[in-house]
C-alpha cells in the first residue's frame, strides 16, 4: 500500500489532474455575505470572478474545518494507512492548523498522517504534490516524501502581478507588501511568496512591462525543473506568457492553471502568476 | 593688491584673488550661460560655476589661518560641497588638486602655483569617467602646460601666460568638439574657467573688478530669505501676523525705518538702501507697517500671514510626513532614497512612491554636492540610493556619495521619469547592491520627452533651432524644433510609439494650466489609440511638459 497524498484547493490543481493523480482536494470556502461556497465544488471559478466583479461587498474566505479534514482523511484511510497532507502556508491560512488537529485525532486511531506546511501557494503546492505522488508510486515512505517536499520548499519561487493591492490589503494578508501601498501613481505591483509570506518585489507602470518582468524572473534562472503559469481571468494573456517562457526554455513543458476563488478574494481579478522549481 | 611684481602669494592674497575671480565670474556669468550648447533654459554653466565659487569663498572666509596651503584646503572643501552641475564639479576637482599639491606650503610662488595647476588638471581628468576634449578639461590642461613653461618669473607673469593660454584653448574647443562647431559656440565650462582666471589676473594687476552690475535685487532677496527662515525656525512668536513689505522710494532712511519697525513687534529685519527697503516683522498690527510703508514711499510687495494658522498647518504637515515616514520605514526596510526633483507636484509624486528625501535643484535646477549630501545624511537608513534625474547632476551626486560615511550608491537616472521607474523597481527587502542593479535595469524601461522653449538659435545634431521655437528633447537628444508644444510632442511621440508602448504620462509644468494640460491629453488620446494617457501636475520650471512613454 503506497502513501496517499492529500492537498487543499489553494493548490489550484486542475480537477482532471487531481483525479489522474488520485489526490483528494479539501476545499476552502468563499463567503458572500451570509452564503458560503466551497471553491471549485459549489462555485466555479468563472461564476466566482463574475460575482466578485459585481459584488458591492468584498467576500471573505474560510479554511476547511477540522471536521472537513476528518471526513477526507477517513475516506482515504479506507485505502491506506499513510497519508502526506500538503497545505498552503500556515502564515496565510488556518488550513494547515486544522489539518494538523484532524491528523492528531486520527493518530489516536492508528493512522499515520504527515501534515506538511508547503510554505507556498498555488503552483508551488502543485509541484510538490506532483513530486510526492511520483515518489509514493515508487514506494517512498512518509518520511522520504516529507524530506522531498521540505527540500523543494527553498527552491520554489512564486511571483504574481496584480492590478491593485486593494484586495490584498482588505484581505489582511498584505504583510510586508504594505510598503507598496498608497500611491497616486498608477502602478502594477509584483509580489512574491517566500518563506510562506507575501513579499514586495517591485512595481511597474504597465501590465506589459509586468509580464516582461515575470518572464525575466523565470528565465534568469539557469536550471529550471518545473514551471507553470496561473491566471485569474485573462486566459489569452496567460497563454501568451506560457508560450513565451516555453520557447525561451527550449520547448520545456510549462504547466497552466486557473487561480481559484479563495486566492481571487485576496488578489482580486487580473492576477497573473508564475511559479517555478529550481534544480538542486 | 597693486604690486605687479609678485614673488609669492600668502593665504590672504589667495583669498582675495579667488574672491576677485568669483566676483568677475558673477558679473560675466550671463555671457557664459548664453553659450550652453543645449539651448534649454536650465543647467546654466555660468551660474553653476559661480555658485560653486561662492561656496568656495564662504569656506575661505571661515578659515582663520594665514598659510596658503591651509586657505586652499578650506577652499577645496567649500568647492567640493558647493559644486553644482558638471562644470562646477570639475572646477571643484581643479581646486582640490591645487590644494592637494600645496598642502603644507605657507606661501605660493610661481613654481608651486604651476605644480598646483598641473595637479589640478590631473585631478580633474581623473574625476571624469569619460574625459572629453574640447571642454573645460582641455582648457585646464593647456593652462597647466603654460604655467609649467612660465614658472621662472613672478606670479603675475605666470597668470598672464595662463590667461592667454586659456583664451586660446577656449577658442580652439569647437575644433575638438564637433557639436560646439555645429552650434557655433565655444565650450561654456572652458569659457567659465577662462573668466575666473581672467578675474585673478585683473586682481593681481590692480584692475577694477566691479562693473555696471551692482548687487542685484536678486542677491538681496536670497540673503533676506535665509535670515527670515532663521527667524521662523527660532522660538514661537507671541505676535499674530508675519508681515513683509517691500518699500520703494527715494532717500529712504533705513535706520529710521528700522527703529520704528522695532517698536511694532519682534523678529524684525530691515534691509536695503535709500531706494529699496525690505521689511519683515511679526506684529499684531500689520496695518501699522503698511501705513509706515505708504508714508515713506510706495509699497511694491505685501505679504501678511497668520502665524498661528501657519503653525497648525506645519503640525499637520509634519503628521503627514510622519505617516509617510512610518509607511516607508516599515521595520524591514533597510534602504532609503534621495532624488533630485524640480517642481512641487513632481516632488510630491516622488515622495508618494516612497522616496525618502527630495532635493530641489535650486536656481539652475542643479543642486550642490552639499545639498545632496545633506539629504543622504537625513535619510532614515544607512544604505541610500541617489537618483540625480539629470545628466548634469550625476557628477555632483557621485561627489556626495563619496563624501558620506553611509553606504550610498548613485543610480544614474537622467530624467524624472527614469527616476520614478527606478524607485518603483526598488525592493524594500533587498540590500543596496541588488537594488542598485534592479533600479539601473529599470532606467531603460521608459523614454523621456521634454518640451521646452529654445533660448537660443543654434544647430545641434542636424536639427536647426530658432530662438523661441518649441523643442522636444528625447532622452537628452534634441530631436525636434517646431512652433507649438503639441507639434513638438506629436513629432516626438510619432517616432517612439508603435512598439509595445501603452502608457503616456504627461507631467505639466508651472507655465501650463490644468485646462491646457487636459486639452493636450485629450488630443494625445485621440492620436495615440492603444495608449492610456495620464496627467500629473508636476509644477516644474522651464519645461512645459515632461512626458514619459512606457
Amino acid at each position: 500500500m503506497s502513501v496517499r497524498i492529500v492537498t487543499d484547493s489553494t493548490a489550484d490543481m486542475p480537477a482532471e489532474m487531481a483525479q489522474e493523480l488520485g489526490i483528494p482536494v479539501v476545499p476552502l470556502s468563499v463567503v458572500f455575505g451570509e452564503e458560503s461556497y466551497k471553491e471549485g465544488i459549489e462555485i466555479s471559478h468563472d461564476v466566482f470572478y463574475e460575482r466578485l466583479g459585481h459584488s458591492k461587498e468584498l467576500p471573505t474566505t474560510s479554511s476547511p474545518s477540522v471536521g472537513d479534514f476528518l471526513d477526507t482523511y477517513r475516506d482515504v484511510l479506507k485505502e491506506t494507512d499513510e497519508i502526506v497532507s500538503v497545505h498552503v502556508s500556515s502564515k496565510l491560512s488556518a488550513t494547515y492548523s486544522n489539518a494538523t488537529q484532524a491528523a492528531a485525532i486520527l493518530a489516536d486511531e492508528g493512522a499515520r498522517i504527515e501534515v506538511v506546511d508547503s510554505r507556498t501557494v498555488s503552483l508551488g503546492m502543485m509541484f510538490m504534490c506532483q513530486a510526492a505522488v511520483k515518489a509514493a508510486a515508487e514506494g517512498a515512505s512518509v518520511e522520504d516524501i516529507r524530506r522531498i517536499i521540505d527540500g523543494m520548499s527553498p527552491r520554489i519561487s512564486v511571483y504574481v502581478v496584480l492590478d491593485t493591492l486593494e484586495y490584498v490589503r482588505r484581505g489582511g494578508r498584505i504583510g510586508r507588501a504594505r510598503a507598496f501601498l498608497g500611491t497616486m501613481l498608477r502602478v502594477k505591483p509584483i509580489l512574491s511568496f517566500d518563506g510562506g509570506e507575501v513579499h514586495p518585489e517591485e512595481r511597474v507602470r504597465t501590465r506589459s512591462l509586468a509580464l516582461d518582468r515575470l518572464f525575466q524572473m523565470v528565465t534568469s534562472n539557469p536550471n529550471i525543473k518545473e514551471v507553470g503559469v496561473a491566471y485569474s481571468i485573462n486566459a489569452e494573456e496567460a497563454e501568451a506568457l506560457r508560450r513565451r517562457i516555453s520557447e525561451a526554455l527550449d520547448g520545456m513543458n510549462v504547466q497552466m492553471t486557473r487561480i481559484g476563488a479563495v486566492a481571487g478574494v485576496h488578489g482580486g481579478p487580473g492576477v497573473l502568476g508564475v511559479g517555478f522549481l529550481r534544480a538542486e | 593688491m597693486t604690486d605687479t611684481n609678485l614673488a609669492s602669494l600668502s593665504g590672504s592674497d589667495l583669498r582675495e584673488m579667488f574672491r576677485a575671480a568669483s566676483r568677475w565670474l558673477e558679473l560675466n556669468k550671463e555671457q557664459v550661460n548664453a553659450i550652453n550648447v543645449f539651448p534649454v533654459p536650465d543647467g546654466d554653466t555660468g551660474t553653476n560655476m559661480h555658485l560653486t565659487m561662492r561656496s568656495t569663498m564662504e569656506e575661505a572666509d571661515r578659515c582663520q589661518e594665514s598659510e596658503a596651503g591651509a586657505v586652499l584646503g578650506a577652499m577645496s572643501h567649500g568647492a567640493l560641497m558647493g559644486a553644482r552641475g558638471n562644470s562646477g564639479v570639475i572646477l571643484s576637482q581643479i581646486v582640490r588638486g591645487l590644494a592637494l599639491a600645496v598642502k603644507d606650503v605657507p606661501v605660493l610662488d610661481s613654481k608651486a602655483l604651476a605644480a598646483g595647476l598641473q595637479q589640478g588638471s590631473d585631478t580633474a581628468y581623473k574625476a571624469v569617467t569619460k574625459p572629453t576634449e574640447g571642454t573645460i578639461l582641455t582648457v585646464i590642461r593647456d593652462v597647466a602646460s603654460a604655467a609649467g613653461e612660465n614658472s621662472n618669473g613672478d606670479v603675475a607673469a605666470l597668470m598672464a601666460a595662463v590667461v592667454d593660454a586659456a583664451r586660446d584653448s577656449v577658442a580652439r574647443t569647437p575644433d575638438l568638439l564637433p557639436v560646439l562647431a555645429e552650434a557655433g559656440v565655444v565650450d561654456a565650462g572652458g569659457q567659465g574657467l577662462f573668466v575666473l582666471l581672467e578675474g585673478m589676473l585683473r586682481h593681481l594687476r590692480g584692475e577694477t573688478i566691479e562693473g555696471e552690475a551692482a548687487a542685484a535685487d536678486g542677491s538681496l532677496e536670497k540673503e533676506f530669505l535665509s535670515v527670515v527662515e532663521q527667524h521662523h525656525q527660532a522660538e514661537e512668536s507671541p505676535y499674530g501676523y508675519c508681515t513683509e513689505v517691500l518699500i520703494e522710494g527715494q532717500a529712504l532712511l533705513v535706520d529710521d525705518l528700522r527703529e520704528r519697525v522695532l517698536a511694532m513687534g519682534d523678529s524684525v529685519l530691515v534691509v536695503g538702501d535709500e531706494s529699496l527697503v525690505r521689511v519683515h516683522v511679526h506684529t499684531d498690527d500689520p496695518g501699522a507697517l503698511l501705513a509706515l510703508g505708504t508714508g515713506a514711499g510706495s509699497l511694491v510687495q505685501v505679504k501678511v500671514d497668520n502665524i498661528r494658522h501657519q503653525a497648525e498647518r506645519f503640525v499637520e504637515l509634519h503628521q503627514e510626513q510622519d505617516e509617510a515616514a512610518d509607511r516607508m520605514s516599515a521595520p524591514e526596510s533597510q534602504i532609503s532614497s534621495v532624488a533630485v526633483v524640480s517642481g512641487e507636484g513632481l516632488a510630491d509624486l516622488f515622495r508618494d512612491v516612497g522616496c525618502s528625501q527630495v532635493v530641489s535643484g535650486g536656481p539652475t535646477m542643479n543642486p550642490s554636492t552639499r545639498d545632496i549630501l545633506d539629504a543622504i545624511e537625513s535619510c532614515p537608513t544607512d544604505e541610500v540610493v541617489v537618483l540625480p534625474n539629470d545628466k548634469n547632476i550625476i557628477m555632483a551626486a557621485n561627489q556626495a556619495v563619496e563624501a558620506t560615511k553611509k553606504r550610498a550608491v548613485v543610480v544614474p537616472s537622467r530624467s524624472a521619469p527614469q527616476g520614478l521607474a527606478a524607485l518603483l523597481a526598488m525592493n524594500p527587502e533587498e540590500g543596496l547592491d541588488d537594488n542598485a542593479r534592479a533600479m539601473e535595469d529599470a532606467l531603460t524601461s521608459v523614454r523621456t520627452i521634454a518640451i521646452t522653449t529654445a533660448v537660443r538659435s543654434t544647430e545641434i545634431g542636424g536639427v536647426a533651432v530658432e530662438e523661441g521655437q518649441m523643442i522636444a528633447v528625447v532622452d537628452d537628444e534634441l530631436k525636434i524644433a517646431t512652433d507649438s508644444p503639441e507639434e513638438a510632442l506629436d513629432a516626438a511621440l510619432d517616432e517612439l510609439t508603435g512598439g509595445s508602448t501603452s502608457l503616456i504620462t504627461l507631467c505639466y509644468g508651472a507655465d501650463v494650466t490644468e485646462e491646457e494640460a487636459q486639452a493636450t491629453a485629450v488630443h494625445l488620446r485621440a492620436r495615440y489609440t492603444g495608449h492610456e494617457v495620464e496627467i500629473v501636475a508636476g509644477g516644474q520650471p522651464h519645461y512645459l511638459y515632461i512626458v514619459s512613454l512606457e
